[in-house]
């Protein structure tokens, strides 16, 4: 097996991870917070409001500029 | 009667020009080549709109935000996303700082094989933009 196909399985494993900690936040009655809600957690700070929109200015730079 | 229905018809036109101008600029903006001049622009025209509007109307809002409007949540859900969290930017570190590059691919360079066509490049700009709309989208229904 070549160490690019495990770098893509990780990764893989890791959205499937994704998907269960979705499907789990979703469920009635679930300690686990959706993701909806841990984002807007960080945005009811100012801080946290501001390195979100700097997060999201950084990936548009990473991806369409560099 | 009439002056409603004109209004709507107004608020629609208005509505379907920004659309039709976002759609135009994204496709425009996902077209120029990357490491450019108007690539930097076109990216940073929106990313500082963005930045503007999330900071500007905040001390108001701050004064305005009603006590106790945090939830509490359970430290283990939380913990959840943490492990998950830290388990993908340690594989990515791992793969960045592994050799040769080639055969040790990062978010970013899949991501990037993904957004190699015009189209896929539009439909990701789309979705950056859209993710942009969301981080302001409280902000934008408070002064409606």
């Amino acid at each position: 097996v070549s160490s690019h196909a495990i770098a893509v399985t990780g990764y893989c494993v890791a959205l499937a991870a994704v998907v269960v900690l979705v499907i789990a936040s979703l469920r009635a009655g679930s300690r686990i917070p959706t993701a909806g809600r841990l984002v807007a957690s960080v945005r009811s700070t100012y801080l946290g409001r501001v390195l979100l929109v700097l997060g999201w200015g950084w990936v548009g730079w990473h991806f369409f500029v560099r | 009667m009439r002056a409603q229905l004109s209004r709507n018809w107004r608020l629609k036109a208005a509505l379907a020009a920004s659309v039709l101008a976002v759609l135009g600029y994204a496709w425009f903006a996902s077209g120029v080549r990357t490491f450019t001049r108007p690539a930097e622009v076109l990216t940073f025209i929106p990313a500082f709109a963005v930045l503007l509007w999330t900071i500007a109307p905040l001390r108001r809002a701050r004064q305005r935000r009603p006590s106790g409007s945090r939830a509490p949540y359970d430290p283990r859900g939380i913990a959840a996303w943490l492990v998950l969290l830290a388990a993908v930017v340690g594989w990515e570190m791992f793969q960045l700082f592994s050799k040769p590059r080639e055969r040790h691919p990062t978010i970013s360079s899949l991501l990037n094989s993904l957004i190699s066509t015009h189209p896929s490049r539009f439909v990701g700009y789309l979705l950056w933009l859209f993710a942009g709309w969301l981080l302001l989208r409280d902000r934008l229904a408070r002064r409606e």
